[in-house]
């Protein structure tokens, strides 16, 4: 009975797509450029790039490895997600439901929820740190982990309020303006890391070279940093969005898609966000260091190299990205609400993100929290893989949840929590880092939910 | 494109100019550090003013 309230609550969430994307509602290749290249110039590019060189990247693990993992992204979209897409032209949850039942991708939600809110509080605390400049409060720093003074307490909940009213009163209009601002945003990125090889005593491209090598990515982390080698880079920029390639959230994107090599799309955002986003606020970050101005926080960096426009561009960067994180946020959390509006859910998300904002270390672990963010939802995306392309292939049942009419597809759920178990043992126990777990925890996904569905779709067979 | 809609445009254009083009001059010595973060103040008024009436209208 329970179950049955919450699919249905769901479906009532949900029910503005529940059919499949029609012929006459495809978008162009246009529309894709263009939302790739909005949503990957955030807010959370000047922290990237600055944390790469704080982990002692050298020129060659930035430029190289990039330019691998940035590769690596567009193609898992173009070859993993978007043929899915466009065959079957669902979104994330109607298609997940179809596979997994309905309880079980109520937990998905929940648990994308909070994994929106942490990364709206990443955004929220980004743009405290400029809003914070003209009344001096003291900036967290790289190895801060609680809130460091009163000061940016309550700057971040005032940030955090009023982005938390905007989004309650209208989605829609600051997404107007993150659509405006985009492309001025990566311009300031660009401008920003120029001016700052301008405070570098460089006059040729080889003095350049000399200086990136020297101290922009000299290879030597900061005190209390690790050391990250080409692997971290490449790892890192490949997944930085896994949970919309590999974990497949993007199926609710490229079902709009006119062809599935629409997924080549990426690489604008990839390229622009992800690489020279990145490698210009690592410039910015060390040109501060080499200049004696010692701050970890975007805001102050952006203000001290381009002044106003710095600060505003880290603001809007980080307001715009909240914005439509927690709006996603709301409506993932909604199910878990049966009768509160869309306000009240808002509400909650931006208080949970003003809460975890208050904590630097939320920005500056930005790195390890976008790693487990993308790992946590990876499974499914492979469960997602293995039901539409090898089920069939070997006499199993795809879309079991629905044809069977069951709320919790065991093969899918038990896939999902033992790899995560599993990935977390991988860590604590054999060590291994957090950006290297996506990939094997991806594949052993498939792998698992092939061997459980085979005895699970049996099992269920006989006992019915 | 009426003429209302290419001279909001060329306006923005201006205002992408007066946000990457004193970076340049400033790495070549042209200009103060004070008069580039000036120069890309002035920019954010002049995108903002104008490419507000044009960037991404009546798209959803």
């Amino acid at each position: 009975m329970k179950a049955a309230a919450i699919a249905k609550k769901l479906d009532q969430l949900y029910e503005f797509d529940r059919e499949p994307v029609r012929q006459k509602n495809l978008q162009g290749i246009g529309n894709f450029l263009g939302i790739f290249a909005g949503e990957h110039i955030a807010g959370t590019e000047f922290v990237i790039g600055m944390l790469f060189v704080a982990h002692g990247v050298t020129v060659r693990d930035m430029l190289l490895g990039g330019l691998i993992g940035n590769i690596l992204a567009v193609l898992s979209w173009a070859f993993i997600t978007s043929p899915i897409a466009v065959k079957v032209r669902l979104s994330l949850y109607w298609h997940l439901k179809k596979i997994a039942g309905p309880v079980l991708v109520f937990i998905y939600n929940i648990v994308n929820a909070l994994m929106f809110c942490f990364l709206a509080g990443a955004m929220v605390a980004v743009s405290a740190t400029a809003v914070g400049i003209p009344f001096h409060i003291q900036m967290p720093e790289l190895n801060d982990f609680y809130p460091n003074s009163v000061g940016w307490v309550v700057t971040v909940i005032v940030v955090g309020a009023v982005i938390t009213v905007v989004a309650i009163m209208g989605f829609e209009s600051l997404a107007r303006i993150a659509r405006v601002s985009a492309p001025w945003m990566f311009l300031i990125f660009v401008a920003a890391a120029i001016a700052s090889i301008g405070t570098m005593d460089v006059n040729s491209f080889s003095e350049f070279r000399d200086i990136a090598e020297t101290k922009i990515w000299s290879g030597v982390p900061l005190e209390g940093q690790s050391k990250f080698t080409i692997w971290h880079v490449i790892f890192f920029t490949w997944l930085a969005n896994a949970a919309m390639h590999l974990g497949m959230a993007d199926l609710s994107l490229f079902r709009y898609a006119k062809k599935w090599q629409y997924g080549f799309a990426s690489a604008i955002g990839m390229f622009l966000g992800h690489y020279i986003a990145w490698i210009s606020s690592g410039i910015i970050y060390a040109a501060a260091m080499y200049n004696n101005f010692f701050f970890d926080a975007p805001g102050p960096l952006a203000y001290n190299i381009v002044g106003i426009a710095g600060a505003v561009c880290v603001v809007i960067a980080g307001w715009t990205t909240a914005n439509p994180t927690l709006y996603r946020a709301g409506l993932a959390l909604q199910v878990a609400s049966p009768n509160w509006s869309r306000w009240k859910v808002t509400l909650i998300a931006g208080m949970l993100s003003t809460a975890a904002a208050l904590f630097p270390a939320l920005v500056m672990k930005l790195l390890e929290f976008v790693a487990i963010y993308g790992l946590i939802l990876l499974p499914m995306g492979a469960v997602i893989f293995a039901d539409y392309y090898l089920i069939p292939k070997i006499g199993l049942t795809p879309y079991y949840a629905e044809k069977r009419k069951i709320n919790f597809n065991w093969a899918a759920g038990i896939t999902w929590f033992g790899l995560l178990l599993l990935a977390l043992m991988m860590n604590r126990v054999f060590g291994v880092e957090v950006f290297f777990l996506g990939p094997p925890v991806w594949i052993l996904g498939v792998v698992t939910y092939l061997v459980i569905s085979s005895i699970y779709q049996k099992r269920t067979i006989i006992s019915a | 494109m009426n003429v209302m809609k290419l001279v909001l445009k060329i306006i923005s254009y201006i205002g992408i100019g007066l946000t990457i083009i004193p970076s340049i001059l400033f790495l070549m010595d042209m200009i103060e550090l004070s008069q580039l973060k000036l120069y890309m103040l002035i920019g954010v008024f002049v995108w903002f003013g104008s490419a507000v009436f044009w960037v991404g209208k009546g798209k959803k």
